[in-house]
């Protein structure tokens, strides 16, 4: 019920702000102020990730979001934003462009626009090095196995239609999917390949399970609002031009996240 | 090499080398043997060391966690010991204590039933729990450590024992299962609680994991009963399982307790292990490294020793096979100078024998003039004694010093070229003098300079006596010789004149006579007398001449056919009268260097005897012929009786005048034949005669070819 009110007070908020929003306003805008807000998720480790030591943001879309910054002259500005807030965020002008490998899900296409997508992500399942339970893909789906999944992620109903036999848990903050997991409450927790490249990097314990076929792709894209053509026709020329000239390939390879790339036609 | 070089000692030989080379490589193995054991000690003390460290990390950590959570423990039971402690609230309390601790699955708080009365988990509330299950406390103030149980927490229905799990729960899960951390307290109204914190084995397997960081090592946590409560991902056993007689356990605990062994692992494989027990929880936490991998870093270092052992092998053996060559050339060196030396040696005893044994006087000189060896001839002959000799210059012996250096022949041969020879006067010690020849040949070393000089002395004394005498004697027969041919001459001069005379009164009387027979015949026998006389008389004067003028003959080259067929020409009038064919046949050119009349005179000579003995109607060849050596050959053939026995050798001696024809002859002096022989000789060729096989006799004359003659000619002016 209460996810219902939200989406429908969503859709009031798009339709009063479609009205009062120009085509082609937002570059204007930037082109004005000489200045691109970009949402970001701050604790998108290899997307957007903010290092509490240094407050350095790094990742592939804080490279390409500067690539985009510098193709349109402007100077970069980060908002910080999360997949909760997202559709907000955009929609209440509070940034431009949410740039942090949003996933192209119905439910969010309803109420934003996205680009072209430059990567994909199937759904990765983790589990501890020492678990005796879950070692293969198909120990996730067992009598008795507690799997996890963050909350208000596209895994959340993926996962409820495709587990038959084991028990979904799903984590809301401030509880974590790691904190469960470490604890023991849950077997293992779906997460996409992004995140896990974070845990994998940082946890020796962790292990990685890979589905043996593709389970559930996502593909992921820019979002911006769903009222202005002239800037979507700009970020996917961005879109197009990073993936053809290399920039993508080279971010990715900079932040491990090559085997996610969608490459043009005829590249591999 | 020569003998004064440094003597090599008698053990550096090829043969001791290589059993030089051997030793150091048998040397090298040993060294890299022994350096093997010790690094294979050495790996095993590091490691341990290192298993020690982190077996202490772990432990440490094990306990720092357990401590954390009796804090909590002691936190929760301090608040039920207020007053309405056990309210909702406390509910919300543990589930934050519960988030902060990943180590903590849940925090209870039973009471002496079993019954939990408040949980971090809200579907455990209000559950019941065997008490027994969660072991007896030591002492009443401070937490224990309750056994590992199956499940996921307390209220976990499948962790249950068949017997009394619900019907249709399934089993838990393996290697799913809890540790329990237990206090008990006491609320204010009097009840008994006990908090129970069910705490993840696994957090500790996975904090393991991540302390020990590579997946060769292995790490675990087990209970003072032997049972596994959580192993890292290298552990191949199910937590909750019991390790039956554990070394650590059995022969360590609980009066040492830490310490490291190589034995049988967790997973019955060899390794080596460290442990360590909690300081003051009852657990042991076991880190162990598979043998083999301790193995496997002993060979990675023993990879450099290795490498260094095959180089340095490999410098042993090439600096073993390049002495070995070296010494095996050196030794073939020295043999082969050895063996040169004893040629040498055989040589010079040779040259010593030979030159002893030489009729001549020899002696050998060293570069310095010095004398190193004379023969027995040569002591006889100069009547010095060789020990006085060797080693000196004899330069106060003037006929020693002469031999040795002669100032004008010997500047060449003491530079070291060539040889001298020269004829000298040497004054014997008896004061004789004695003519020798002196040979010298100059000895050179391989670098060309002077070796030295060998020579021989030809003692020619007598042979110059016997030429001399030999000369002297040649001299008084060519007087004779002259002396016979001047009184010949004289002779002739002296008969001739009044041999004419008496020829001119014979013919006068011969003319005046005519009448009176008795008187004609008398002067016609004078007047044939005084002829024939003058004839022998002319024949000697001009066998005079022919004798003495063999050097004044006038030699020029000409064609002797044209000679022998104008001779021809005038004594076939003869031969016609005789009815004798004269037939000519040349085989050669007739070119020769002869004095034209003098040669004419012989062959008429020749023919004309042809002739005289030739039968009537008979024929006479006269052939020439040219030989290989381009001497011309004139052969006079005719059809008479032929020579007698021996007249051959006496035909051309004036002191046996020749047969007389059938007719006799009148007008011959008999000494034509040896004129011509002289007259040959003089032309420097021969004639003889002999008989042909096939009947009469033939006449041979040879005349040296033309460039003989010329050259002949030459030497003779």
């Amino acid at each position: 019920m209460k996810q219902h009110f939200r989406s429908l007070a969503l859709l009031l908020l798009m339709f009063s702000t479609t009205g009062s929003t120009m085509a082609g306003e937002v570059l204007s805008r930037v082109m004005r102020q000489s200045e691109l807000r970009v949402c970001v998720w701050p604790d998108y480790y290899g997307i957007s990730y903010r290092n509490p030591k240094t407050r350095q943001f790094t990742g592939l879309d804080i490279d390409l979001s500067g690539e985009l910054a510098r193709e349109l002259g402007v100077r970069l500005q980060y908002v910080d934003s999360s997949f909760a807030t997202l559709v907000d965020d955009v929609l209440k002008d509070r940034c431009d462009i949410a740039m942090f490998a949003v996933g192209v899900l119905p439910q969010r296409e309803k109420f934003l626009r996205f680009s072209l997508p430059y990567l994909q992500s199937d759904i990765h399942a983790v589990t501890t090095r020492s678990s005796w339970v879950v070692r293969r893909w198909e120990d996730i789906d067992q009598p008795g196995v507690q799997v996890a999944v963050q909350a208000g992620t596209f895994m959340e109903p993926v996962m409820r239609d495709t587990l038959k036999q084991a028990s979904m848990v799903v984590i809301r903050p401030p509880a974590t999917r790691e904190q469960e997991l470490e604890a023991g409450r849950v077997d293992v927790f779906m997460t996409d390949y992004p995140y896990s490249r974070r845990l994998l990097d940082n946890a020796e314990w962790a292990r990685l399970i890979s589905p043996p076929q593709p389970f559930h792709v996502l593909p992921y894209a820019y979002a911006i609002r769903p009222d202005d053509d002239e800037w979507l026709a700009r970020v996917n020329r961005f879109v197009t031009d990073m993936r053809q000239d290399g920039r993508l390939e080279s971010a990715a390879r900079r932040h491990r996240l090559s085997e996610i790339v969608i490459r043009p036609p005829g590249h591999r | 090499m020569s003998r004064d070089a440094p003597a090599r000692p008698t053990w550096l030989s090829s043969a001791h080398l290589v059993w030089a080379g051997a030793a150091l490589l048998l040397l090298l193995a040993l060294l890299s043997g022994v350096f093997a054991v010790y690094q294979r000690q050495d790996t095993n003390a590091q490691e341990t060391r290192r298993t020690q460290l982190l077996v202490r990390l772990l432990e440490d950590a094990t306990t720092r966690t357990l401590d954390a959570a009796a804090l909590t423990l002691g936190m929760v039971t301090q608040r039920l010991q207020q007053r309405d402690a056990v309210t909702a609230d406390l509910a919300d309390r543990l589930v934050e204590a519960v988030r902060g601790r990943p180590y903590m699955r849940s925090l209870s708080v039973l009471d002496t039933q079993g019954k939990v009365l408040v949980s971090s988990n809200a579907a455990a509330t209000g559950g019941s729990f065997d008490m027994r299950r969660l072991g007896l406390p030591v002492n009443g103030d401070d937490a224990w450590l309750g056994p590992w149980l199956p499940g996921r927490d307390l209220i976990d229905p499948s962790g249950l024992d068949g017997s009394v799990r619900p019907q249709g729960t399934p089993r838990a899960l393996p290697g799913i299962g809890l540790m329990t951390l237990v206090r008990r307290t006491t609320s204010p109204d009097g009840q008994t609680l006990h908090v129970v914190a069910a705490l993840n084995p696994d957090y500790l397997a996975n904090h393991f994991q991540q302390v020990l960081g590579e997946p060769t090592l292995s790490a675990a946590l087990l209970d003072y009963q032997g049972r596994l409560l959580a192993g890292t991902e290298g552990v191949q056993r199910l937590p909750g399982t019991s390790v039956q007689g554990h070394r650590a356990l059995q022969d360590y605990l609980p009066d040492q307790e830490h310490g490291s062994y190589e034995g049988q692992g967790l997973d019955d494989t060899p390794v080596l292990t460290s442990f360590r027990a909690s300081r003051k929880h009852p657990l042991l936490v076991v880190v162990e490294e598979p043998i083999t991998n301790v193995s496997l870093l002993w060979r990675r270092k023993l990879g450099w020793l290795l490498v260094i052992d095959l180089v340095a092998a490999a410098l042993i053996m090439a600096g073993t096979l390049a002495a070995w060559r070296s010494l095996r050339s050196h030794e073939r060196l020295s043999s082969a100078l050895e063996r040169t030396r004893n040629r040498l040696e055989e040589s010079e005893r040779h040259l010593r024998a030979v030159i002893e044994a030489a009729p001549a006087p020899m002696f050998v000189l060293d570069p310095l003039g010095r004398y190193v060896l004379v023969n027995q001839a040569f002591e006889d002959f100069l009547n010095v004694r060789r020990e006085d000799l060797m080693g000196e210059r004899a330069a106060d012996d003037v006929t020693l010093g002469q031999l040795a250096y002669h100032p004008q022949r010997d500047v060449a041969l003491w530079a070291g070229a060539g040889h001298s020879s020269y004829m000298d006067t040497i004054v014997l010690p008896s004061g004789a003098r004695r003519q020798a020849l002196v040979a010298k040949v100059a000895l050179t070393r391989p670098d060309g300079r002077p070796g030295g000089v060998i020579g021989s002395i030809t003692d020619v004394t007598s042979f110059r006596e016997a030429e001399q005498r030999a000369a002297d004697a040649m001299m008084a027969t060519a007087a004779a010789h002259h002396a016979e041919s001047e009184f010949i001459g004289n002779l002739s001069h002296a008969l001739r004149t009044p041999l004419q005379s008496v020829i001119g009164f014979s013919e006068l009387g011969v003319l005046r006579s005519r009448h009176d027979s008795a008187q004609h015949e008398l002067f016609s026998h004078i007047q044939h007398g005084g002829q024939r006389m003058l004839l022998v008389v002319n024949d000697l004067l001009d066998l005079s001449r022919v004798k003495n003028a063999a050097g004044t003959l006038n030699r020029a080259e000409i064609d002797t056919t044209d000679l022998v067929e104008e001779v021809i020409r005038h004594v076939r009038i003869d031969a016609r009268a005789r009815q004798v064919d004269i037939h000519v046949s040349h085989d050669a050119d007739g070119m020769a260097s002869v004095d034209a009349l003098r040669f004419q005179q012989a062959v008429r000579t020749l023919i004309e005897r042809a002739v005289r003995i030739s039968p009537m109607g008979s024929q006479i060849d006269v052939r020439s012929s040219r030989d290989t050596e381009g001497r011309l050959h004139w052969w006079i053939r005719d059809a008479g009786p032929g020579l007698h026995d021996r007249e051959s050798e006496t035909l051309f001696s004036p002191f046996f005048p020749p047969r007389q024809g059938p007719e006799g002859t009148h007008d011959r002096s008999g000494l034509e034949l040896a004129i011509c022989w002289y007259i040959l000789r003089g032309l420097d060729g021969q004639v003889d005669c002999m008989n042909h096989p096939q009947g009469g006799s033939v006449c041979h004359l040879t005349l040296p070819s033309v460039a003989t003659a010329t050259a002949r000619h030459r030497v003779m002016q």
